[in-house]
This record gives structure tokens, sequence and C-alpha cells, in this order.
């Protein structure tokens, strides 16, 4: 590992959090609320030290970043960015401690959208602003956008694009990474633009529809209400919401092909896109039923139970109704929803409907392989072969997805966290969804956590994000030796 | 006609062989010295050593004088070059042998057409189809289709329990006038006759019928046969043919099971193909074919590259009483042998690849053609043409031929069976049946 190299390129994650809370500080000044000054400082003090790391890191000679460095780059650059995204909360007194002002940093760069704060609606607007700002930033992933920006980023960019976009494959969309990392910003910004543009015109004033848009794009969902989405009392705003949480659900290449290369007929092809909008509207149905006892109308039954079930799926995380006071079955549901997550190359997280599919389609070949011994059958998706070097590498994500769920809901019962909220709490996390079920329920918060369970959740977060192993990586010795 | 043919493969010295009876002449192109001395041994042919695609080697065949340039070696990318220098010395028709489907497609502009060839031939492909197509026709052997698709020519064995067993042709109801199908030449025991009055139908003949596609029953009712579809077939060995097969199989719903003994080969065809089952074996492992349901089998096929292999294990399927077996069959001689022993349907792709050529060359007011296989019998469909001998006149009052039938007659889209009165007119499309040797004078009759 290069560590030179390593510290230099995190420095110019960290410089790039540091400009854009300049954008924070004009809305805070904007409305006048009283948290410009410490933004503007915090803002300042990043660029400062991050410019001076920059430089004392430079070096004349070329380096080539390697595999190991990529990992290593992306894994710190998102622990150093939550630390500075961080600085606003501490130093407007938003979140005067550091650790809580940590998670929420963490929450809001990884999409998660879990909260520490208890009331929302008194935090200053320049703050509820740059938290839910660090949800656009991190949905696209802040190392594709400094690849896109940076050209000297250059031929290691392609190390770092892949240890940060998710999924199990990777589409280049043109013969230069940092080509690829444009267009997707690009594909990125043009749809959240128009996100932006339907909230308001739905009836948000411009700073909700901005921080809704920034939530729904991102797959976040950190609100500015405490009510979420239901403070607007309003199906057209939900309905809005729900049709740009599926589309941010959705691999952003494909969006570029189908919308910018004007072939929509390209959401047809792909078999994961089915089975998403399958799993989707199964779900659906089977919560809607569930909820017949309710004597609810049906329209209200349908619009509630299709947003709690693309917010879950997505792993955005707003809110319309308790599903708290839901079925069992309608529980269980969004439970296994929070596993599957979205689709690989789109904002969500969770270990994507793409690995779910391939690891149904790998069972689908063990039976088979009982039934003819000698018969030869392979994983495949849309006519094409995974090579099983994809597939085992699902199965081993897989596991060790379970198993961090597993150690890190233990770490979280041992300060005291009763069963139903440590597991659904890590889940959450680890899938950056925001909600749980028990004390982390979606009309609650993650305040109630001891200093130490919040660290375990922070971490369990930017894992989440990165897909589990590039953070593992960081625990490696061997990753660390020259 | 000068004909050039690249390639002394299966295919390219089956051509030479036939193109070489019709008394055309042909020079033949080969890379591999061995073949070249051994098809210079065996037909009276020029046989040039080199590669097909060098100019120098093409120049020296004679492009400028050829006729006709046929590129059939096994590897496209040499007969697409050399047929592209073909069009660029002028040969007026060139035909290459391309598997590669992508340049079958006439939108892309690298499509073959596009590149300078008048036809392209997929000899496995087309083999593919022309084992399809005998299981359309469950217990046939040969397939050819006339008049765009709507008549076909297909041999069925009679059973001995059926109605015509050992009754005078003219006593039945074929070949008379409310016919609705035609006997066009009968097999027995390697020989070919071509069906009289007085010919008697005897037990082990392989018959041959015209009929149209939609009008079968009466001839599985005439062989005293039942039709029933196929549903579930063994596919023996993984050739690009069964490849090709399989592929047409899992659009008509037919549920395969491939066995092939290469393990790579196996995993390629597991992942080009969707609903086939792959089994990855030795194609002699008989309870390996058991296992796998042999038994259940509709239609066993042996496609196997080794003839022995494919005899073999096609009388073991016939044994276990699979009702329809085909063999891949790579030497004609075989096929008289395989009929006998009961294993009564077989193909082979130079046969199916060297009709296609054949029909292309006569080309005119030919406008199908096939031959019989193991036999010498050839059914060839004519357009009758204003200044024909054949135009307007009974046909009783035409001077034919001994050995010449008319079989069907498509006039306006009708098809029907043509007796002595019937006059031919111009436009009319009728397929006639002659023994090989006789077909030059038939084709007098149409110019």
């Amino acid at each position: 590992m290069n560590l030179k190299l390593l510290v230099h390129t995190v420095s110019i994650v960290a410089f790039i959090i540091g400009l854009t809370q300049i954008l924070a500080a004009g809305v805070a000044i904007y409305y006048a609320d009283g948290s410009a000054i410490s933004i503007i400082i915090s803002s300042f003090l990043t660029m400062i030290f991050s410019a001076i790391v920059f430089m004392a890191t430079k070096t004349d000679r070329h380096q080539e970043l390697s595999l190991k460095d990529g990992f290593g780059i992306v894994g710190l650059s998102w622990f150093g960015a939550s630390f500075f995204a961080a600085l606003p909360f501490v130093f407007s007194g938003a979140i005067p401690e550091f650790t809580y002002a940590y998670f929420e940093a963490a929450s809001g760069l990884t999409t998660t959208g879990s909260t520490i704060l208890q009331d929302i609606e008194v935090v200053p607007k320049g703050i509820l602003f740059w938290r839910s700002f660090l949800h656009w930033l991190g949905g696209m992933g802040i190392i594709v956008l400094s690849v896109a920006i940076l050209p000297f980023l250059g031929l290691g960019g392609m190390q770092l694009f892949k240890a940060e976009s998710p999924g199990p494959t990777k589409d280049k969309l043109g013969p230069r990474i940092q080509e690829t990392a444009k267009l997707l910003w690009i594909v990125y910004v043009l749809i959240s633009l128009a996100c932006f543009g339907l909230l308001w015109a739905a009836g948000m004033s411009i700073f909700d529809a901005a921080c809704h848009m920034f939530g729904t794009m991102a797959t976040g969902g950190f609100s500015t209400y405490n009510s979420s989405v239901a403070h607007f009392h309003s199906p057209l705003i939900e309905y809005i919401i729900i049709f740009f949480m599926l589309i941010s659900g959705i691999s952003f290449s494909l969006h570029y092909r189908a919308m910018i290369l004007g072939r929509p007929l390209e959401y047809l092809k792909p078999l994961e896109l089915k089975i998403y909008l399958a799993i989707i509207l199964l779900a659906t149905v089977l919560i809607y039923y569930t909820r017949f006892p309710d004597q609810i109308p049906w329209e209200q039954n349908f619009r509630e139970s299709l947003f709690q079930v693309v917010s879950i799926m997505t792993t955005t995380g707003y809110g319309t109704a308790d599903f708290e006071l839901w079925h069992g079955v309608a529980q269980i549901t969004l439970l296994g929803l929070m596993v599957v997550g979205g689709c690989a190359g789109s904002t969500g997280g969770g270990l994507k409907v793409i690995r779910i599919v391939l690891l149904v389609k790998y069972l689908k070949t063990l039976l088979n392989q009982q039934l003819h011994p000698s018969g030869v059958f392979l994983v495949k998706l849309d006519r094409k072969r995974v090579p099983n070097r994809v597939v085992q590498n699902i199965l081993g994500l897989f596991f060790t997805f379970i198993l961090i769920h597993m150690g890190l809901s233990f770490l979280l019962s041992l300060f005291g966290t009763d069963l139903v909220t440590a597991t659904t709490a890590t889940l959450s996390c680890l899938s950056n969804i925001g909600p749980g079920l028990g004390e982390v329920g979606p009309t609650n918060n993650f305040a109630g956590f001891d200093s130490p369970s919040i660290w375990i959740l922070s971490v369990a977060m930017i894992m989440g994000r990165l897909e589990i192993f590039s953070v593992l990586m960081l625990f490696l010795p061997q990753t660390w030796k020259r | 006609m000068r004909i050039v043919i690249i390639g002394a493969g299966e295919v390219g010295v089956h051509l030479a062989e036939k193109l070489s009876l019709e008394n055309h002449d042909i020079t033949l192109i080969e890379a591999n010295s061995e073949r070249a001395q051994k098809v210079q041994d065996a037909i009276d042919i020029l046989v040039l050593e080199g590669n097909g695609a060098s100019p120098e080697v093409l120049k020296k065949a004679g492009l400028e004088n050829c006729d006709l340039f046929l590129a059939v070696t096994n590897m496209d990318e040499v007969n697409i070059v050399s047929s592209l220098s073909a069009s660029r010395y002028n040969v007026p028709f060139k035909i290459a042998r391309v598997s590669n489907m992508e340049f079958y497609d006439l939108d892309n502009f690298l499509a073959a057409k596009n590149l300078g060839t008048d036809l392209l031939i997929n000899p496995e492909f087309e083999c593919a189809l022309q084992v399809s197509n005998l299981l359309k026709i469950p217990g046939s052997t040969d397939y050819a289709e006339f008049a765009g698709g709507d008549v076909i020519l297909f041999g069925l064995a009679p059973t001995r329990e059926a109605d015509c067993m050992g009754k005078l042709l003219m006593d039945l109801k074929p070949n008379s006038e409310e016919a609705q199908f035609l006997i066009c030449s009968i097999s027995r025991n390697g020989e070919t006759l071509l069906p009289k009055g007085d010919t008697l139908i005897q037990p082990g003949d392989m018959v041959y019928f015209i009929a149209r596609r939609t009008e079968l029953d009466p001839v599985y009712e005439f062989c005293g046969l039942e039709r029933t579809p196929i549903r579930r077939v063994m596919v023996l060995g993984g050739s690009k043919v069964s490849n090709y097969l399989c592929q047409i199989f899992e659009k008509q719903n037919i549920r395969a099971t491939l066995i092939e003994p290469n393990e790579r080969k196996a995993e390629q065809l597991a992942e080009e193909l969707a609903n086939t089952l792959i089994i990855h074996g030795d194609v002699k492992d008989l309870d390996l074919l058991i296992e796998e349901g042999l038994k259940e089998m509709d239609c066993f096929l042996a496609l196997t590259p080794d003839d022995e292999d494919n005899m073999l294990t096609g009388i073991y399927a016939k044994n276990q009483n699979v009702e329809h077996v085909i063999a891949l069959l790579g030497r004609l001689e075989y096929i008289p042998v395989f009929k006998k022993i009961g294993v009564h349907t077989s193909v082979s792709p130079r046969v199916t690849v060297t009709n296609s050529i054949l029909k292309f060359i006569r080309g005119g007011n030919i406008t199908s053609a096939a031959t019989i296989q193991g036999s010498q019998t050839e059914i060839m469909e004519f357009e009758v043409e204003d200044n024909a001998h054949v135009n307007g006149k009974p046909l009783r009052e035409l001077s034919l031929p001994d050995d010449v039938l008319f079989g069907m007659v498509r006039r306006d889209h009708e098809d029907f069976i043509p007796n002595g009165n019937t006059v031919l007119q111009s436009g009319d499309h009728v397929v006639t049946i002659t023994l090989s040797k006789d077909h030059r004078k038939i084709e007098r009759l149409f110019s």
C-alpha cells in the first residue's frame, strides 16, 4: 500500500467536501438562520487542511494506483469524508457531540437516512440542507465524482470506480473511465432536476423540494420534517416521490442508454429490472391485502403500501405510514426487501436484486445437478454465462453479510439493545435504508443509542455502502504491507 | 462451366465429385498437401495446393475465366475473403460457406451478401433444418420442399399390415385422378424403381411420396402408420449440427437431452442453449443413456462425428424401443446398410449442402431440386416458360423418356396431380421425377 499516494488522494475527496459546504453556507445566509458562520468556518478549515495535506504528499514521480491502493483509498475516503462532513453539525451546535454528528454525516453520505435528531424542525435550514446534500453527493459516489472531474486520477480511476460503484458487474459507458463517471453524473443531475421541478410544481417550497429531491434521488431518506413525507398530506407528492425512488433504484447506465441515447427499448432487456419491478408489485399486493381489516380507503391503502415497499426496497427510508403497526406478514415482507435492495448500478443499497437473482439461479443449478449428476448446468443471465468467479464472489458476499450482521447485532445487544431493535437497526444500516423495527421504527430515531453503538452503526453504514469487502480489506494486515 | 472450389473437405470433395460427373471443369484449391494429393488421385479434376485466400493462388486457379466460385472451407474468414477476391475478378456466381449467422443479417452492411457473394450456405445449419423437417413427418426419410414449401417430398416405409401391401399400384388410389398424393419413387434392396401401373408394393420397400404439406394423414393411412408428434428427443454428440438443432427444438417446445463427451464443448453448449439439458459423458456409455431416459424418448439422434458410433448407438436405441432413430452419416456407402438394420433414417451434411448448391447452379427455370439419398432419383421443380417444349400440349402427346414422372403441378396457388390430359401452361410450376442419368433430357423438355 502506497500510504503517501493514499493520503494524497483522500485529501482531494476531503477538499470536495469542504468546497461543497460553501453551498450550504449560501443557503444558511439566504435564510439567515444563524448557522452560516459555523458552516463557513468548517468549510475553510476543511479546505485549508486538505490543501496542506495535498501539497505535503505531492510527488513528482508519476504513480500508478494498484488494486490494493484503490480499496484503501475508497475505504479511507469514506471514513474521512464523513469526518469533515460532520464538522458543520458540531460547530453550529445542532449536534454538539462529535460521535452523533459523525453518525449523522455518515448516514447522509452513505444514503442511509437514519437520524439521531429528535426534532428535525428546529434545526437551522443551512444544516438541514447540508444533511440532505450529503445524500446527493454520496448517492452517485464521491469517488465517482472525483474521477469525473479530476483528469489526473486517470487510469487508477478504474480501480477506484470498481471499488465504489455497487453491483457485481460494472458497465463502462465509454473507452475511458472518466467519461463513464462523467456521463453517470450527467444522467444523475438531469433526473434530479426533473425530480426537483416536479416536487416544486406539486406545491413544495424550493427548499423542501431540493432537500427531498436529494433524499429521493440518492435513495437516502433525510426529510426536513419530523413526520417525513407524510407531513405534506399530498398524494401527488407521494406519487412523484414513489416514481423517482423507483427510477433511482434502477441502474443509471441503463438510464443513460435508454434516455440519453434514446433507446427506450433497453428497459425491456435486463432480467434484473423485471425481477425488481415484479418484487415491488408482489410485495405491494401482499401488504395491501394484509391491511384489509384496517378498513382504509383502497386508494390510501394502495398508496401507502406501495410507498413503503418502494421506499424500503430502494433503501430510501422515507415514511408515509407507520409499518410498526402493520400485520406481521407485512413487516416480514419489508424486512426481506431490506436485504434485497435496489438494482446494481443504482443509488440504492442492499445486496442488489441481481445478486439475489443469481443466487436463486445458482440454487436451481445445484438442484438440477442432483437430478442429473453428469449434467452441465451454468448460471446464465440474459442468455450470457455468468463466470463461476462472480457467483462465488456473490456467495462469499452473502455469507459475509450474514456474518457481519450477526456480529454487529451481537455487539449492539452487548450494550443493552433488545433483539428486534439490534437486528433491524444493523440490517437497516448495512443496507443503507434508515428505519428498522422496535426502537428504530419509522416514527422513532437512533438518538437512544449510546456512543459505542453509534460507532458500530456508523461503521456498518459505510461497510454497507461499499459492499463490505472494500471496508473489510482495510482490516486485513496484508493490505497495509508494502 | 468452369468451376473453382476452395477447400477439399467433406463438402468440397463431394461437390467436386458430383459436378465433375456433370461434365463441368473443376479446379480445386486445398491447403493441406496430403488431402490435395488424395483428391487428385480419386477424381478427374485439377487440384492446386495453397491457401484459398491468397491472391497468387487464386490467380493461378484462373479466376478470370471462371463461371462459378465455391468457397467451402470450414473457415468463414477464408471463404469470405476468397469470394470477395472472386467478385473483384467479376466471377458471375460466388457461393460461400459461412457458419457465423451474423453474416446472414442483411441489415448489416457487412453482411456477406453485401460483400459480394451470391449465396451463403451453412451445411451444419441446413443439416439441422433437414433433421428437424424429418421429425415433423415422424418416421420419414428424406425431405424436400417444393412450390415454396407447400408441397413436400418424403419417404415412408409401409407396414406389413398396410392396405397397400402386395397390391398393384394401378389398383390403388394414388397416382389416379382424384389422388391427394403421389408415389414418386420406390427404393427396394438398394435399387430405385420409378412407379408404374404394374409395380407391386412389397414389405421392406421405402416409398417416396409427394404431397401437400397440409394433407399428410392420407399418406400415413396408406402406409398403415400413425402420426404422433415428437416431444422428447435425445441427441448424441455436441457438434454444430446438434447445436443448431437444439436451438430449433427449443423454439418448437421439444424437450431435448444432449450428450457430449468433451467437457469444454459441453460447457460451451450449455452456455449457448437455453432449455436443453446438457449431459457431459461418454456417448457410448449405454448406462448413462438409460439413466438419462433413453427409453422414454420419442426420438434418438446420433450426431457424433463418428459413423460407427452413430450406427452402434442407433441400433442400441432401436433395441430399446425408441421409435425414431436418425443417425448422421459422413459416408454415403453406409446409407443402404443403415436402412436395412432399421435405423431407417439418416442424413449427412454434405448431401444437404450439395443439394442447395446444385439447386442454385441449375438456376434458370429450375426453382427447386433434390436427390433421394443413396438412390439415383432426382426431383426437380421447373417453371414452364413461354417457348418451352412442354408448353400448351397435353402430356400424353409429349414424347417423354421412359423414366420420367410428372408430380405436382402448381397453377395460381392451386396444387394438383397431372394426368395424361393435363395441358401445361406457361407460369406453371411442375415437379418432375427422373433418374439422375436422365436429368438432362428433362431439362431439354423445359427449355
